[in-house]
């Protein structure tokens, strides 16, 4: 009895370290968001994408584990992490589109940080009647 | 409730009635009726001393009865005894038998007369022993042996059972020896339990480092069940065309914790972000219309609700 007690901490203890992956919904929806502009931009093919996406995890894992608050340490990181993908990515997508990877997927987050900002400007605008909004298109010289 | 018609028309009055003291002799006009009927059940005299020979000499006739109706022979023969043999039959027999034999001999007996057909060959039975002894002797036994099994052929005729001398002599008493030997005494104390639990724990570990590493290599192998239902639902929305919309539905919130999911600097972002369109930055003349267009600005960066 005391054996299987020991055996299910353990086991226990094991699953919570590796089922640390994204449940929220939300951060799903984000993911298929990423998955499809990828797909999209890159134009994978069905059988191009189910040898991608699996390397992509494992790649995006890596990218996450990455914790400083060091800008410039990370960006070291992040780039020692694109570097040892970049040949298993060129495998599957050939030189050109794995350059364009790296790209896009800058560009993603681009989007979002673009969607977030836009989002807090209009916020402010109904939240603080004092501020003057710039429109600089209406705006005569 | 009302009555029927029929019920109404009979006065009120009980229309059902005994003779007189009908109950009174009621069991002695039953006992009367019921005596007779005893004495016609009285048995003849004399019934049950004659019954199994009546029962018996029923059965007989019966028989004879069914058995002739069977069949129409058994009727005919009736108690006849119908098997017979010639008078005199089974003492002949023998000798019947023996004449046919001898009277009439085959053929290839007639041909041969009266000579002795068997031949061995001259001092075949004096020479046999040795012939068979010679025979032997000629095959290569040693060959043969090898054939079969190449560790008997090496021993040849040695014997190779062999015991240390003296070994039976002292054999009681050395096994006598060892069986009086105490036996070891093994303590069960804290440090047992805790290999125990060490031990049941290098198991767990090893199976959960296993599990891991199959877990690991299905990842990069095929596509993890998150994954394909991520592809699903990536392939939904370019079918739709509907990343713009989707994009617009997501909150605040989600997007930091994305973001900051990812490594990234949110707030270094988005004033990079802000920077990045060139509209949004005053022009030079701007500074001088309006003296509040650096305040403006900075406010609009600073974007950290």
């Amino acid at each position: 009895m005391k054996y299987i007690f020991t055996f299910l901490m353990f086991s226990f203890s094991y699953a919570s370290l590796y089922a640390q992956n994204d449940d929220n919904p939300k951060a799903q929806k984000i993911e298929a968001l990423y998955v499809a502009y990828i797909t999209k931009e890159l134009k994978l093919t069905e059988a191009e994408a189910q040898k991608f996406w699996p390397v992509h995890t494992q790649y995006d894992n890596e990218i996450r584990a990455v914790n400083t608050n060091d800008e410039l340490a990370r960006q070291e990181a992040q780039l020692k992490i694109k570097k040892k993908y970049q040949d298993r990515f060129t495998k599957i997508l050939g030189t050109e589109r794995t350059n364009s990877f790296f790209v896009k997927d800058g560009e993603f987050r681009k989007k979002l940080v673009d969607r977030l900002r836009k989002m807090r400007q209009q916020n402010q605008g109904v939240n603080r009647p004092g501020f003057k909004q710039r429109q600089l298109n209406q705006q005569p010289f | 409730m009302k009555l029927s018609p029929t019920l109404a028309a009979i006065p009120k009055r009980n229309v059902f009635s005994v003779p007189n003291g009908y109950f009174d002799q009621l069991p002695t006009l039953l006992l009367l009726q019921t005596k007779p009927i005893n004495e016609k059940a009285a048995v003849p005299e004399g019934y049950f001393e004659n019954l199994a020979d009546n029962i018996m000499a029923r059965i007989k006739q019966e028989d004879l009865v069914s058995d002739n109706e069977h069949s129409d022979i058994l009727k005919r023969i009736g108690n006849r005894n119908i098997y017979t043999v010639p008078v005199g039959y089974f003492d002949q027999l023998a000798n019947n038998i023996l004449g046919k034999l001898f009277n009439e001999p085959s053929e290839v007996l007639a041909k041969i007369g009266n000579k002795n057909v068997f031949t061995v060959p001259t001092g075949y039975f004096e020479n046999i022993s040795s012939s068979i002894i010679s025979a032997i002797k000629n095959e290569n036994a040693q060959e043969e042996t090898f054939a079969i099994s190449q560790l008997v052929a090496g021993i040849g005729n040695k014997n190779v059972f062999s015991v240390p001398t003296g070994y039976f002599e002292t054999l009681a008493t050395n096994t006598q020896n060892k069986i009086n030997q105490p036996g070891k005494i093994v303590k069960l104390g804290v440090r047992k339990t805790i290999i125990k639990y060490a031990a049941a724990a290098v198991v767990t570990g090893l199976i959960a480092t296993g599990g891991l590493f199959i877990y690991k290599n299905n990842k990069t192998g095929k596509p993890s069940a998150e994954t394909i239902q991520l592809m699903a639902a990536a392939k939904e929305i370019n079918k739709t065309n509907s990343f713009d919309k989707e994009l617009n539905t997501i909150s605040d919130a989600d997007i930091v914790h994305y973001l900051e999911d990812k490594g990234q600097d949110v707030n270094a972002a988005l004033v990079a972000s802000l920077t990045d369109d060139d509209k949004k930055l005053p022009d030079a003349a701007d500074y001088i219309i309006d003296e509040s267009t650096l305040d403006d600005m900075l406010k609009e960066l600073d974007l950290n609700n």
